[in-house]
């Protein structure tokens, strides 16, 4: 059972509380892209193992939706930030590295 | 809802705690900008409430400002008077972005009272009911539906749900409230 921050209303929620919205900051690709571009727009996911970003949704909650950083792997949660970005925060970031050296962004 | 009036005495139990239908409530919904300044002043103004902190309430004589989002607040005054209170927040919010909603006959307030309030809501809501102190307000779910509550005393809890699910919340919480059916693990 994951336990998530919400960064609006300051809860610890409870999964049960949220709704998982799948991969974070996707770029969209509207009616003048090309169609594999709009394919990958579409359908298209990482679907990391290890770290990943994610949006969720404070359905039985605030109503808002924020981003989360967690492990696909150990369910760990680095931290969440608000969705008014199209990036994770650079503290965020290099909290990751630091915990995980490993790690390179997946990029 | 013509019948609304008879029907509370029908939404009475008591077991563990007492369940209770309250009585209509004027209830307005407001979205916006609770930071702006002149959304804050036109609220305080309107309502002589301070404005409450993050998941609180503030409350009295019959009014009470409820948080339930960062940009969303439910406000709670006498059912006669809501048309009343409307025109003065609208009076008072002149000028800015926001919306207002009668919600009075769109919710139901159920009122809970008795020393195991706390061990009956935490049959069906994921909210650590032990860390929810007087004033406190939440938005979660109850079994599968969502629900808002805030506590009146330490012992005594006002819920807020749907309209269209009042019987379902009911049964609910009377099979969750039935005789020695606590775990008495929170005091
Ligand atoms: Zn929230």
């Amino acid at each position: 059972m994951l336990v998530i921050l919400c960064p609006y209303c300051g809860v610890e929620a409870e999964e049960t509380e949220l709704t998982a919205g799948g991969e974070a900051h996707l770029e969209r690709f509207g009616p003048s892209s090309s169609d594999s571009e709009f394919e990958n727009y579409l359908f298209m996911r990482k679907n990391e193992k290890g770290i990943t970003f994610e949006r969720w949704h404070h359905t039985y909650g605030c109503g808002k939706w924020f981003h989360a950083a967690r492990c696909s792997m150990t369910m760990e949660i680095f931290g969440t930030y608000p969705a008014q970005t199209s990036k994770p925060p650079k503290k965020l970031i290099s909290m990751i590295k630091k915990k995980r050296p490993e790690w390179g962004e997946g990029k | 809802m013509s019948d609304y009036n008879n029907s509370i005495e029908t939404f009475f139990y008591k077991g563990e705690i007492t369940v209770e239908l309250s009585k209509p409530k004027g209830m307005i919904t407001l979205k916006g900008d609770l930071e702006r300044s002149n959304i804050n002043a036109g609220v305080i103004k309107t309502l002589e409430l301070p404005m409450p902190k993050v998941r609180t309430i503030s409350r009295k004589d019959g009014v009470q400002i409820s948080w339930m989002a960062p940009d969303e607040l439910l406000i709670l005054v006498d059912f006669k008077k809501v048309e009343k209170y409307i025109e003065l927040l609208e009076k008072n919010l002149k000028g800015e972005h926001y919306l207002l909603a009668n919600v009075s006959d769109a919710r139901a307030i159920f009122n809970l009272k008795g020393k195991g309030v706390r061990e009956v809501l935490s049959k069906g809501t994921p909210v650590n009911m032990e860390t929810i102190k007087i004033d406190d307000a939440r938005r979660s779910r109850l079994g599968q539906l969502p629900v808002a509550f805030w506590m009146v005393k330490n012992t005594e809890v006002e819920l807020v749900c749907f309209r269209s699910v009042t019987e379902f919340i009911f049964n609910w919480l009377k099979v969750a409230s039935a005789p020695n059916s606590l775990p008495r693990y929170i005091d």
